[in-house]
């Protein structure tokens, strides 16, 4: 069994980093400021330190990341790193902080980083979960795999409605041409299908293809002779048709999921970035 | 509108009859004619027109060629050819009662495959992730940093007036000490230079009379610790308060005094309240006689540790639990009855003959006029007093009880007299006129000589009494002298009130205990005895800085840093530096009356004004 970033060289990263804690906690047990513990003592400017280094690297896998085999190390080590020595943060620059909170650009700058590393926690949630459903939903196929099977049922439907009345060709034809998925960024996470299709010169909406697979029914059941077994046919086509496209939609918006968070993670690096700049600058400046 | 559309591709030559007002046109699939080219936008066209009429209208921007002609709108007839990036359409005639058909002929090349035409993945449309970024990095670091940065280097007060710049309570990295709470929104006030953490010239600009612990001449402003203000406080922490509490920070020089340059027999060393303190010493007053006193520090378990307070005072007789008689009647009395703490606590007050005392010890000299009493405190002014009452007497025989008034007169009355005879006086008086039948006095002398030789009688008489026998000398040590205006000398008295000027204690914050837990007042019978309690009975409620079961205490808890002996804190060059000083100061000064009224400021404004006049003219 192959082994995921969560568990890279015997989960080395995660006992370094629970190591680094633990001593960091003990340390903040033992040192005994002569007022409150605060970012202003010798154990609050090391955590600081400490703390401002780690951020500035852990951004550097937004860089690493794009050269996957270039480098030192592998990227799922870096990812490995990345991820727990991300989560000591929370424990390094909350002792920083000495638990003194305040309506000002420093403990903005500690909300960012919370932001940040519970988003990254989703992330890595995201990353151990949803491929996996996804590879389930679509059966261990790629989503090419599938395209090129929904183009085989299409090329068959439209071979089957030429010996069907024209209407029932025009729909059936209009809802090939008109399915939808995917899409935008709401339409991706929601998987809704907006697919159309046009019955008697009209466009009407075809979510999940239902009204279509209504309408073939329908018709079949007034048909007769040869028709029923062509219309039968037809339905049973279109059906697959419909779970094939059912599938491509849920692996996109599963693959939405999982990627959505980091558009929240990046944003939210950069705005702690800016914040972090601040908090030192002006510590500093008004010493 | 009533239309038959017609797709070529399709082999079946699909046919849709249309009727309505608009057909669509574009890559939408809800567009009546769908062209599924990624490379046309959702919506590009619409045809419209009633009856025969037909006119193709281009959405914003966009054009179709008709014939070869490129166009935006035009209106279309039979065996028009319009193309749409290729696409076809052509306008043919109508057919079936339709009144056109139009057949679309599309460029299968360009139909996008059904797997390309939607965006399946977040990476692959215009996420708003990237501006999202921008956004909060330039907005944080704009209010955060470059605002206030540029507010710092063009004049920060200038740069406040606009509504953009953030004030710096936006830095503040912790909340300000409720006295300094009025600053919080310009660091500079405290934090003068940048990049140099707050100088002690800056906390010394307000707290200009704050005294040094040490001697500066000897030990220098760079010694060990308690040079500077920031060794001991330390703002924006509210939680751990603004003082250091810490015994480390006293015991760095107290736990070796000697080895830390400081020689004295005055201090001993001390590293904690419980395990290493020394036992008190306490400040006595030694008499050295007339009315000069020393001070002496007496080690309290000395054995010739004794007041000398020249008193005598049984304090056991008075807090009798059976009471003690007075004027008016048996009373318990009470501690408070004469001690009163002063007003915050620190001290007691003095105990006076006149408040605490005179209620029952009446300096009365004469059985007659029980309310008539003698000053307390000059025996010369005590001897000028029976002078005076006794040549009254001798001129108004029988007219001195009336004299001293009726109102007391009508007292008297209501006191129950004896008809015992005191010590030293007969038991029955005898009038005057008696009086001086019976004496030896001389009746054929001078009005004057008689009235002299039975005053002095009736003054030697009550003096004696007073000085000897009934009332001085219950409290006070009185001898015979030679002296003939006062024969008598009293002792002087002075009653200690500073016992331990090295520490801070407060009645106040003991009121909850009995007196008698630390002062052994009930059995007390002599008025030498010291009643100040030792470091034990301190330690039964007081440890020190990590003591268990009792109140945690340090240094400060009982020690004052700043002593009122030594010279100020700051470089007094530099620090009362009347221009610089004041400046700073009125600017706090004006910053908080701004706050309450400007009518403050302006009055101190116009204050300043007149005084710059006053310095033009003295020019």
């Amino acid at each position: 069994m192959s082994t995921s970033f969560v568990s890279h060289q015997g989960s080395r990263y995660f006992w370094i980093s629970l190591a680094f804690m633990i001593i960091s906690i003990i340390i903040y047990a033992w040192h005994d400021p002569i007022q409150s513990p605060n970012g202003g003592t010798w154990y609050g400017y090391t955590l600081g330190t400490i703390g401002a280094v780690m951020i500035l690297w852990l951004l550097y896998l937004g860089k690493r990341k794009r050269n996957f085999a270039k480098g030192w190390g592998t990227t799922k080590g870096w990812v490995s790193a990345h991820v727990y020595l991300g989560s000591s943060l929370l424990v390094i620059a909350t002792l920083h902080t000495g638990f003194q909170f305040g309506w000002n650009i420093h403990t903005v700058a500690y909300v960012l980083m919370c932001l940040v590393i519970f988003s990254g926690f989703f992330g890595v949630y995201a990353y151990v979960v949803y491929p996996n459903a996804r590879n389930k939903v679509k059966k261990s196929r790629t989503r090419d795999d599938i395209f090129e099977q929904i183009q085989g049922v299409d090329q068959q439907l439209k071979k089957m409605v030429n010996n069907l009345p024209g209407e029932i060709a025009a729909m059936v034809n209009s809802a090939i041409d008109r399915t939808e998925f995917g899409g935008g960024f709401l339409d991706q996470l929601r998987g809704k299908d907006k697919s159309k299709v046009m019955i008697d010169g009209v466009v009407v909406d075809n979510n999940n293809q239902d009204v279509v697979v209504e309408n073939l029914v329908l018709k079949l059941t007034l048909a007769t002779g040869q028709q029923t077994q062509i219309l039968a046919g037809l339905v049973k086509e279109y059906g697959v048709r419909q779970k094939l496209l059912a599938v491509i939609r849920t692996d996109i918006r599963l693959s939405a999921i999982q990627e959505i968070w980091l558009s929240f993670h990046v944003p939210i690096s950069f705005g702690l970035i800016a914040a972090l700049a601040a908090h030192i600058v002006s510590v500093f400046i008004y010493w | 509108m009533r239309l038959l559309i017609r797709y070529t591709q399709a082999r079946d030559k699909t046919l849709h009859e249309f009727d309505g007002s608009v057909v669509t046109i574009g890559r939408a699939t809800d567009q009546t004619i769908q062209i599924a080219d990624n490379s046309l936008p959702l919506s590009h066209s619409k045809l419209s027109g009633s009856g025969d009429e037909l006119i193709l209208t281009a959405s914003g921007g966009q054009s179709f060629v008709v014939n070869g002609q490129i166009a935006k709108k035009q209106s279309l007839v039979d065996g028009d050819v319009v193309e749409i990036s290729g696409h076809k359409l052509k306008i043919l005639a109508g057919e079936n009662d339709f009144p056109h058909v139009i057949e679309v002929e599309l460029d299968s090349d360009q139909i996008t495959e059904l797997k390309n035409r939607f965006a399946t993945g977040l990476k692959e449309i215009n996420a708003p992730q990237r501006r999202f970024t921008w956004v909060l990095f330039l907005l944080l670091l704009g209010i955060g940093l470059v605002i206030p940065v540029i507010g710092i280097l063009v004049g920060i007060d200038k740069a406040r007036e606009t509504p953009l710049v953030p004030d710096d309570s936006v830095w503040l990295t912790g909340e300000l000490h409720q006295t300094h709470a009025f600053m919080g929104d310009d660091c500079t006030f405290c934090h003068t230079k940048p990049f140099e953490q707050a100088r002690d010239e800056d906390c010394l600009f307000c707290h200009l009379s704050i005294n040094h612990h040490f001697n500066t001449e000897k030990f220098g402003r760079d010694y060990k610790t308690g040079n500077s203000c920031g060794d001991c406080h330390k703002e924006h922490s509210v939680t751990g308060g603004i003082t250091r509490t810490d015994q480390e920070g006293c015991t760095v020089c107290h736990a070796d005094l000697p080895g830390s340059g400081f020689e004295t027999d005055r201090l001993r060393p001390a590293t904690d309240f419980l395990d290493d303190h020394p036992t008190f010493k306490l400040s006595m007053l030694r008499h050295d006689g007339g009315n000069d006193w020393h001070e002496e520090r007496i080690d309290i378990w000395a054995e010739d540790l004794i007041e000398e307070s020249n008193l005598k005072f049984p304090h056991d007789v008075h807090l009798d639990k059976a009471g003690i008689r007075g004027t008016e009647g048996t009373t318990v009395m009470e501690c408070s009855d004469c001690h009163e703490s002063d007003k915050g606590g620190y001290k007691m007050k003095t105990v006076t003959m006149e408040q605490h005392c005179a209620d029952c010890h009446a300096l009365t000299f004469d059985p007659d006029t029980p309310n008539r009493v003698v000053p307390h405190g000059s025996p010369p002014d005590l001897m000028r007093t029976l002078r005076e009452y006794y040549a009254y007497e001798f001129l108004n025989p029988g007219n001195a009880i009336k004299a001293s008034g009726a109102q007391e007169s009508a007292k008297l009355e209501l006191i129950e007299t004896r008809s015992l005879r005191r010590p030293g006086r007969l038991r029955d008086r005898k009038s005057i006129t008696e009086l001086m039948l019976a004496s030896s006095i001389d009746q054929s002398a001078s009005l004057t000589e008689r009235a002299q030789s039975y005053i002095e009688a009736r003054v030697k008489d009550a003096a004696s009494n007073l000085f000897e026998k009934q009332t001085c000398t219950i409290c006070h040590e009185v001898t015979k002298t030679d002296d003939t205006n006062v024969p008598w000398h009293v002792k002087p008295v002075r009653l200690s009130e500073n016992w331990m000027p090295l520490s801070v204690f407060k009645h106040e914050g003991h009121k909850n205990m009995q007196c008698d837990a630390c002062h052994d007042a009930e059995v007390s019978a002599e008025a030498t005895d010291v009643l100040m309690p030792d470091l034990a009975s301190c330690q039964n409620c007081h440890g020190g800085e990590d003591a268990n079961g009792l109140l945690q205490s340090t240094c400060i808890t009982c020690h004052e840093f700043h002593m009122p002996e030594e010279g100020p804190m700051g470089k007094l060059t530099e620090i009362v530096n009347p221009h610089i000083g004041m400046t700073k100061m009125e600017t706090a000064t004006l910053n908080l009356r701004n706050s309450d009224s400007g009518e403050a400021a302006a009055a101190t404004k116009q204050a300043d004004e007149s005084q710059s006049d006053k310095s033009v003219e003295d020019q």
